[in-house]
């Protein structure tokens, strides 16, 4: 905005309420500085900008569209060796996000597992068509489905099991090596695990028999990686601040979206004081505002709860040092035998030396009203330890975390009309902590129907010229509920990351990347039709099972029409 | 036709509401060239918003108690133009038309049932709208009225094509009438990666009088009917030989269209689909 | 311009409007009721949905005027019936709620459904709330929150 408009950084002031969602697209700045100037074009009176949903879906940005073109290389026991990718993303009118979505793509194209022969290029280019920009996943959910479908069909090819074929592949934490050249960190997480719990909870022997006999039934599953997309020197800072009735104001930079990190940072708060979460109170659930609120890199790239985390937790060991020095003065102990935990400041050689928190909160007030300390505010700041930048190869150390993930779907083709039914579905995540419980199976749920949606639905249709057909709801189709007749199961894993707030990692993007290529690997277990393009609408899923596989669907409506044979006319 | 609209307001107009269909009848006379009939509003909210129709008056039909009437005898069903689409939810429609409960459930989703009417969704005049072919398929009629007439029309030919129907300026669709019979129907809807249908079925069978009018709707601009003597069926012969006829019949006389919904081939498979789910489920007799 | 009353939220209110204004604008933007949401303008999305008499309606798609003498209520006016309150402490105790944009206008459907037919089952329920949207997902929390106020609907009369 700043370089937009032409003001110091610290003459804006930018509010941001709990917004109704983002996902990443509000990321970018686009529509903004234009109403800032529009502002002072009419003698600085207020203006509001409202897009139309057509307006949205013609002229803001929207996800990229995505071509993979791969070639992977197998040994015969599985050992998947040699990978190289070709990744165009269509950026649309403008070389903005889509640059860094198009290098996230590249340099993530190895996913889960140990290649040791990557070579990826990665383009984004330009064209006449709508914007695109960051969306929930940044690239991960586009090359994971042609990552996730290859070890499909090289597990087929090879006659292994797709299960088998990942486990021989994955990354081992502490050991292996990633295309980036980044080691794979110890407390990485067990993608081991995550992949034996996911194979366990979709009970790969038992298939429920179709609902009919010109349906089939399968399973299929895909795996993923990711860390927060986001320059090497992305970071986080925390304010703490007690109050005198024992509340505490947390400030931190993350913005409120429904994602439930600021309930999380406000949970580390509770745990760490040994208070009850009503009284921690942190702003952005009101407001987020760059005049009272620290920086933050950005709220994107599920890096949230990690890095605002870490920050938060510096801030809330910088309160109690704070406290711990006023306290050793008034419990006349050294400051390192002061403990601040449960909701109490307390001699730890002396417990029953103790007095609450809220006493210390604007520094200690003695009978005869001198006061020592001040009041307290603690403050942190986090910023990612010897990231770097990729070099011209893609090469260098530029993640905090990674997440482990998978997830796996049992689904029920039509072999008629082509439609996919999901019967069953599974997410699993290596979280490293679970923090807020209500809020990981949300993060699971609501990601697995946005992953529905661009699985089995959503496409923005253009004619010759670039124009968008479909600028509207009816058209572009979100899942609704009537979407979720099936059952869904969320496993959460918690081998601790050392560094993350209590042990926790993000998840907010990683929800999504696995419904897609699941599905398709499902579709592919079932029929062997191989399914290359999103959406899987039904007449894009019949079109590949009539050109690869007719027979199945012409013995499947022979099939159909003789249970017309059991009905008798009067 | 869906677009999507880049205003959030409606152009200029004037409302009136009048009490009765007398008084409905002279601003028909008066400003019928320049006016719109607003029933549940829907369908004209959604065209009014992309400009696409800018009426220099909306005449109410939501004052008029007449017009809200659904009269039942032994012999017809009557359904008065400002019926909401919900109220055609019951047992009562279900069991004496089921073909037409089964339509109505499958237009849009209940919130705007709340609001639409059957005679709205007919003079929407898309090709994807539900109405119309169930309508056909149940030998409806139309009440028209104008000052000083009052007229009787089969439905058949009323919608001409896409937005276009045979009613003139000062007129407007006063009641539908449905007459009852012994019947079985079905109403069935493919819809995939939209909440327009891409290929719809409606199938009455009147058993008693050895008849039926099937119905294939959304495939092509105006539904296209197909009877029993259309196809040769014959009620005294296998089932199956019917069925073969009747694909016959599909496969050389219905071409669909192709659009942003779907391609000709696809619609094809889904309607031969459809129809065969139709029949089969309107031809299971279970004896009492 | 006309003036018109309507009563909202138990509150009869004097506003003026044109023939051609929309329902949805004059609630929010004349009325103040921003619990009424708008994403597509179009009666697509449902987030705008208010009880009309008692029966939810798209307001988006409706003429401010043809609401004069009617009754409205919203997701704002429902919080002082005790079976809705409790629908809506339901939606927080199963996380049905994540950015909240869209719970005003299940909570308002919801309430409908379990209101007319307190034993409404899982197809019911489903296809009364299909005509809102909900980008998060939290469809699944919605249904184990709606299953779970059905009792409150049960032993309260019904209104």
């Amino acid at each position: 905005m700043a370089d937009a408009i032409g003001l110091p950084v610290n003459r804006i002031i930018v509010h941001a309420p709990p917004a109704g969602g983002g996902f990443g697209l509000k990321a970018g700045l686009g529509w903004e500085p234009l109403v800032a100037l529009l502002s002072k074009l009419v003698g600085r009176k207020p203006v509001k900008l409202v897009l139309s949903r057509a307006e949205q879906m013609t002229s803001a940005p929207v996800r990229d569209g995505f071509i993979a073109k791969v070639k992977a290389g197998f040994k015969k026991d599985g050992r998947f060796v040699a990978y190289q990718a070709e990744f165009y993303l269509d950026a649309g009118a403008y070389a903005d996000y889509t640059i860094n979505v198009a290098r996230t793509a590249g340099y993530s194209a190895d996913g889960a597992y140990d290649i040791p022969n990557v070579h990826v290029k990665s383009y984004a280019v330009y064209t006449n068509k709508i914007p695109t920009t960051a969306m929930r996943g940044f690239g991960h959910p586009e090359n994971h489905w042609a990552l996730e479908l290859t070890l499909d069909r090289a597990a087929s090819v090879l006659g292994i099991d797709p299960v088998e074929i990942r486990r021989k592949n994955l990354l081992k934490p502490g050991e292996s090596i990633r295309a980036t050249g980044e080691r794979v960190r110890e407390d990485e997480g067990d993608p081991q695990k995550v992949l034996s719990v996911l194979a366990q909870a979709l009970e790969p022997d038992h298939v429920d028999k179709p609902s009919e006999p010109w349906k089939v039934r399968a399973k299929g599953i895909a795996l993923l990686a990711k860390a927060p997309s986001q320059p090497p020197n992305a970071g986080s800072s925390a304010v703490v601040k007690l109050n005198e009735d024992g509340t505490i104001d947390v400030f931190t930079g993350t913005g409120s979206m429904g994602q439930g990190t600021p309930t999380s940072l406000a949970i580390i708060v509770a745990e760490e004081f040994g208070i009850p979460l009503e009284k921690v109170k942190i702003n952005q659930l009101e407001m987020v505002s760059t005049d009272t609120n620290p920086y933050t890199w950005q709220t994107v790239g599920s890096r949230g709860l990690f890095s605002d985390g870490i920050a938060l937790l510096r801030a809330i060991e910088d309160a109690k040092d704070q406290i711990k020095d006023t306290a050793s003065r008034v419990f006349k102990v050294p400051i390192d035998d002061v403990e601040v935990s449960g909701g109490y400041v307390f001699s730890k050689s002396h417990p029953w030396i103790r007095k609450e928190i809220k006493e210390f909160a604007n520094g200690y007030t003695f009978d005869d009203g001198t006061c020592i300390g001040g009041p307290v505010i603690g403050r942190g700041s986090y910023v990612p330890v010897l990231n770097t930048f990729l070099d011209d190869n893609g090469h260098g150390s530029n993640t905090v975390f990674h997440t482990f993930g998978a997830t796996a779907v049992e689904a029920e083709i039509n072999l008629i009309t082509g439609e996919i039914k999901i019967i069953k579905a599974v997410q699993v995540f290596d979280v490293g902590k679970v923090i807020n419980l209500m809020g990981l199976i949300g993060q699971a749920d609501g990601g697995f129907i946005m992953g529905l949606g661009s699985a089995l639905f959503e496409e923005i249709k253009f004619d010759d010229s670039g124009w968008v057909l479909n600028p509207n709801l009816t058209h572009y189709y979100v899942p609704r509920i009537t979407d979720t007749n099936f059952e869904i199961k969320e496993k959460f894993l918690e081998t601790p990351q050392k560094d993350g707030p209590l042990g926790a990692r993000g998840i907010g993007e990683h929800v999504m990347i696995g419904v897609a290529p699941a599905i398709a690997n499902a579709v592919y277990n079932a029929t062997g039709v191989k399914i290359n393009e999103l959406p899987m609408k039904a007449e894009n899923i019949w079109r590949q099972i009539i050109s690869q596989k007719p027979e199945l669907f012409y013995k499947a409506f022979q099939s159909f029409e003789s249970t017309l044979k059991e009905v008798t006319a009067k | 036709m869906s677009f999507g609209s880049a205003y959030f307001t409606l152009p200029k107009f004037k409302y009136v509401k009048p009490r009765t269909v007398d008084e409905l009848l002279d601003y028909l006379s008066k400003y019928g060239s320049n006016a719109k009939i607003m029933s549940g509003g829907v369908g004209l909210i959604a065209f009014m918003k992309e400009r696409l129709i800018s009426p220099e008056y909306i005449i109410s039909l939501s004052s008029i108690p007449e017009l809200k009437k659904i009269k039942y005898s032994e012999e017809t069903f009557e359904i008065g133009a400002n019926v909401h689409l919900s109220e055609l939810e019951s047992d009562l429609i279900h069991k004496t038309v089921p073909t037409l409960y089964k339509a109505v459930k499958n237009i849009a989703d209940p919130t705007i049932r709340n609001m639409g009417t059957l005679v709205g969704d007919l003079a929407e005049a898309i090709p994807w709208a539900d109405a119309y072919p169930a309508l056909l398929s149940l030998d409806a009629s139309l009440e028209i009225m104008k000052k000083g007439s009052c007229r009787k029309v089969p439905v058949n030919g009323f919608v001409e094509g896409l937005g276009q129907i045979n009613l003139k300026e000062d007129e407007f669709i006063s009641k539908i009438i449905l007459p009852i019979r012994k019947m079985r129907g079905t109403y069935l809807k493919f819809a995939n990666s939209s909440e327009y249908g891409l290929a719809t079925v409606a199938l009455t069978y009147l058993y008693e009088e050895e008849r039926f009018n099937l119905v294939l709707g959304s495939i092509t601009e105006k539904p296209i009917v197909i009877n029993n003597a259309d196809v040769g069926w014959d009620f005294k012969s296998d089932l199956s030989k019917n069925i073969e006829k009747l694909n016959a019949f599909i496969d050389s006389n219905v071409n669909p269209a192709d659009d942003l919904l779907s391609s000709s081939k696809f619609r094809k498979n889904i309607i031969k689909y459809l129809t065969l789910q139709a029949i089969k489920e309107v031809f299971s007799y279970e004896r009492n | 311009m006309k003036e018109i009353k309507l009563k909202v939220d138990g509150v009869i209110m004097k506003v003026n409007v044109d023939d051609n204004e929309i329902l949805l604008d004059v609630l929010r933007n004349k009325l103040g009721i921003r619990s009424v949401k708008a994403a597509c303008w179009r009666g697509e999305c449902g987030l705008c949905t208010v009880l009309l008499n008692g029966i939810p309606i798209k307001s988006c798609m409706m003429l401010a005027i043809e609401a004069e003498d009617q009754e409205i209520i919203t997701a704002q006016g429902l919080y002082s019936d005790e079976r809705a309150r409790k629908l809506m402490d339901s939606f927080v105790r199963h996380g049905a709620m994540q950015c909240g944009f869209c719970t005003p206008a299940f909570i308002v459907t919801s309430h409908y459904i379990l209101n007319k037919n307190p034993d409404a089952d899982d197809d019911e329920i489903n296809e009364g709330l299909k005509s809102a949207i909900c980008r998060c997902g939290t469809y699944f929390q919605i249904k184990e929150a709606v299953k779970e106020a059905k009792k409150y609907y049960d032993h309260f009369s019904q209104s």
